[in-house]
């Protein structure tokens, strides 16, 4: 593991005028001065500081879980854990009875059909606005509605970049882990999206779901709270870990701190030795 | 002991005050009611300062884990903790700026925090004000053009004022700030200064505060350029020392940037430590 | 209590679900009590205090004050309390300005409802300082810095322990030649004496019904499914001191009994492990008083 360099705001980087400033620092004259307390992060020639803490910022082809906050015009405003809400446009979304149906005026009048306020949504981030908000689409199957489960929030930070954010558990339980830190944990659901009628991809029914399935969705989320807490980098490997780790104990008692301790560890030593 | 009589009500309240006032000091001090030596003959100030002392400052960063960014400093026994949001979606339509962001301070004082208890209301005048002071002072110091549309908000908790809440109100926001990894020019450094006798006095504690005997001025500064931000003066009594007063508050405001700053150093590499367990 | 945030169709159906099997979003059951953690004597410039930290996060700091007041005149031979609550912004945006105002009345009469009146336990002849002339008051300042679901439960926690560290100054009072009385208070913090009965203040239990069905100790979420709520007040010795419902939709009868006795049972469970906590804090102060140590109180923020 390489050294870090610490700055905090105000402290010189570097003079060197053939670097170039990236994000968290500000020109001075000649010198890259830190706007924030971070890890001085070097790519050729671009240096960045990288606060440890902050906001999730996002990039282009992000997969992210988020709540409805408001229906207007062609749009939704999409509560993503970022600075602004995201946006998730009329002609970005997958309406009924084909991908390719052109937009209808009674589209538009019927938006709250689709989503409304309070629709946990999974999407991805297809660009920013100008202003830095992130204009995001459900053009694939794998995104739209979710539904048979609960959210989980963590440190956006702690996400890390992997190739699929889309993973099962135990074989029946799905876990969507949004790169903002809103996490989704729902039963698989027994059609795929493509089976699925129409008006089942908006429908705002839950499927039924065994006792087992419940326990198995509970299990998840303590483990991944539980990761949270320790401040532990989550991905699909230290999860399935720490899952297996937790199954000698009773889901509830992964509220407690030991047991979160003893859990939490053992993952992160068997996640480690993978990595090797 | 203090004596009350029924027969002057008023008077009880006062002398509470004063009870109070006297269980801030480790080991009882007695004085007349009359007037109190801020600086005695061999130099030292009522709680056993030197003129030029600041008060113990201790800090620490994310006490509540579920804000963005938080802080709480003791400087003496003044104890205000700051919580920053943000930048996040802007809950006002008509607060949203297109160009920048809009930050929003509430300076709230808890009723337990002076000697004697008070509670204010949240319109009162001296907290609206002091809320704008801050928001102020921080609205030039965060790069709020790099998050345009968005809003910051600042909330201000004081829990004990000993004197000094105004600038210690200061330096735990930019702790907060720094925590939730807002973008800022520099620190803003904050601290008071008195005079008595002709001596510049650091630091006020809420007796020399609150006294007619010296001039009562915080000052807030950028460290790096040393530029000032904030300049508050207060005063019931002639001065000549004014450049006096401010240069040693100066200095006391960087002295606060030295604890300011290692504290967000050692938060940093605790944080990193943390979370590199691979 | 005021509910904010929003929660989609589909994740209420799973929270009611969850309820109707007995197995909530953490694996739970309808019952089980996350343990709240409280400390004492924070607020060292406050002649009583308690942090308590409940579940997900919900947090409150109590302090409490005695200040000298004019004797009630319905009631000359005794002291009084006065509550106040406040919702800090930190807890929420909408808390900010005036956002807090009703949650903090409706706050406040919970814990005032709780602590007054005969079964509340607390002895207020002792504030009595001079019969209708001069009593204690005792104000008790409540500061809820995060929200988390449950916070009538973690305020009544909170306030009973500030209560039980709380020391009210000695007071000696002595009759002039004029027959006015005069009396004096004692600065000497070591000579204050602690509220007699604080034992037999009671604690809130709040039960939310959730579909058919009821859990104890909600976390946000599930406030947010919860058609109804029932704060139950119960004392050590097992009585209802209050019972309050809240929110639109109505208790079945026998649902209501159900929430009544598992409440009745987790105040029973809640008392016993505060008062273990106050007597462990109380044994290492009299152990630090015995050694000479200072008796320190911790920051409030360690």
């Amino acid at each position: 593991m390489s050294e870090q360099t610490f700055v905090t705001p105000a402290e010189v980087v570097t003079s060197d005028p053939s670097f170039m400033r990236g994000h968290g620092t500000y020109q001075e004259g000649k010198d890259i001065v830190s706007a924030v307390a971070g890890v001085v992060e070097q790519v050729n020639k671009l240096v960045t500081v990288r606060p440890l803490r902050t906001r999730y910022g996002g990039e282009i082809g992000d997969v992210v879980v988020g709540r409805i906050t408001e229906v207007a015009q062609k749009r939704w405003k999409v509560d993503v854990n970022a600075r602004q809400d995201g946006v998730l446009l009329l002609s970005s979304v997958n309406l009924p009875g084909g991908v390719q149906r052109r937009k209808s005026e009674s589209d538009e009048l019927q938006m709250r059909k689709f989503f409304t306020e309070g629709d946990m949504v999974v999407a991805e981030a297809q660009a920013f606005f100008q202003d830095g908000a992130m204009s995001l689409h459900t053009r694939s199957l794998k995104y739209g509605k979710l539904r048979n489960g609960t959210l989980v929030v963590v440190p956006p930070s702690l996400v890390l970049r992997s190739r699929s954010h889309f993973h099962t558990i135990a074989n029946s339980v799905e876990v969507i882990l949004g790169l903002n830190g809103y996490i989704w944990v729902c039963k698989r659901a027994t059609k795929a999206p493509e089976e699925m009628d129409p008006d089942e991809l908006y429908a705002n029914v839950n499927e039924d779901i065994s006792n087992q399935e419940r326990e198995t969705i509970a299990r998840v989320c303590n483990c991944l709270q539980a990761l949270s807490k320790r401040l532990i980098p989550i991905d699909y490997t230290v999860l399935a870990f720490a899952y297996e780790a937790s199954l000698d104990r009773e889901t509830k008692e992964l509220l407690e701190p030991e047991v979160i301790e003893a859990v939490t560890t053992e993952a992160v030593a068997r996640a480690a030795m993978v990595n090797e | 002991m203090t004596t009350v009589t029924t027969a002057v009500g008023g008077v009880a309240s006062f002398l509470l005050f004063f009870r109070a006032v006297c269980s801030l000091f480790i080991g009882a001090t007695s004085f007349a009611m009359s007037r109190v030596e801020l600086l005695n003959p061999e130099g030292l100030r009522v709680d056993g300062r030197r003129a030029n002392e600041l008060r113990k400052l201790s800090c620490k960063l994310s006490p509540l884990q579920h804000a963005d960014g938080s802080a709480y400093i003791e400087q003496g026994n003044t104890k205000v903790l700051a919580v920053v949001y943000g930048p996040r979606e802007t809950r006002h339509r008509a607060q949203v700026m297109h160009d920048r962001a809009y930050i929003n301070v509430e300076y709230l004082v808890a009723p337990f925090s002076a000697g004697e208890r008070k509670k204010r209301s949240k319109n009162d005048k001296r907290l609206l004000e002091l809320a704008l002071a801050v928001k102020q002072t921080f609205d030039s110091v965060v790069m709020t053009t790099l998050h345009p549309r968005s809003q910051i908000d600042i909330y201000l908790q004081v829990l004990q004022d000993d004197g000094g809440a105004l600038q210690a109100s200061i330096n735990a926001a930019t702790l907060a700030l720094v925590d939730a990894g807002v973008p800022m020019v520099d620190y803003v450094c904050a601290c008071t200064g008195g005079c008595v006798d002709s001596q510049a006095l650091l630091d006020l504690n809420h007796i020399e505060e609150s006294s007619a005997e010296t001039p009562d001025l915080t000052v807030a500064i950028l460290p790096r350029s040393g530029k000032v931000t904030l300049l508050q003066m207060t005063s019931r009594v002639h001065s000549d020392q004014f450049e006096q007063m401010l240069n040693l508050a100066m200095e006391g405001c960087r002295q606060v940037h030295a604890v300011l700053d290692s504290s967000v150093r050692d938060s940093m590499q605790q944080l990193a430590d943390q979370m590199t367990h691979r | 209590m005021a509910s904010f945030g929003l929660v989609s169709q589909v994740e209420r159906d799973f929270v009611e679900r969850g309820v109707d099997v007995g197995i909530r979003a953490d694996g739970r059951a309808r019952d089980d009590y996350r343990p709240p953690r409280v400390e004492l004597g924070l607020v060292s410039q406050s002649d009583g205090s308690a942090r308590c930290q409940l579940g997900d996060g919900t947090d409150v700091l109590v302090s409490v004050r005695c200040e000298l007041g004019q004797a009630d005149p319905a009631a000359d031979d005794r002291g009084r309390l006065a509550v106040s609550v406040e919702c800090s912004p930190s807890a929420s945006q909408r808390f900010e300005g005036r956002g807090a105002d009703d949650l903090n009345t409706e706050l406040s009469e919970a814990v005032t409802r709780a602590l007054t009146g005969p079964q509340s336990g607390l002895n207020l002849r002792q504030l009595c300082i001079v019969p209708g002339m001069h009593c204690w008051v005792l104000n008790i300042d409540a500061i809820v810095l995060n929200y988390g679901g449950n916070v009538v439960d973690a305020l009544l926690i909170a306030t009973r322990a500030a209560l039980a560290d709380t020391r009210v100054p000695r007071t000696v009072v002595q009759e002039m030649e004029d027959g006015a009385m005069d009396f004096e208070v004692d600065d000497d913090v070591e000579n204050a004496q602690p509220l007699e009965h604080v034992h037999n203040v009671p604690l809130c239990v709040t039960a939310n019904k959730i579909g058919a069905g009821y859990v104890l100790d909600a976390t946000l979420t599930e406030e947010l499914c919860a058609s109804a709520r029932l704060h139950v007040t119960v004392n050590s010795s097992g009585q209802v001191c209050a019972a309050q419902k809240s929110g639109d939709g109505a208790i079945e009868p026998s649902l209501l009994m159900a929430m009544l006795q598992a409440a009745k049972e987790q105040a029973r469970r809640l008392l016993e492990q505060q008062d273990e906590q106050i007597r462990r804090h109380e044994t290492e102060i009299a152990a630090k008083r015995a050694r000479g140590e200072p008796v320190k109180r911790p920051s409030i923020f360690v």
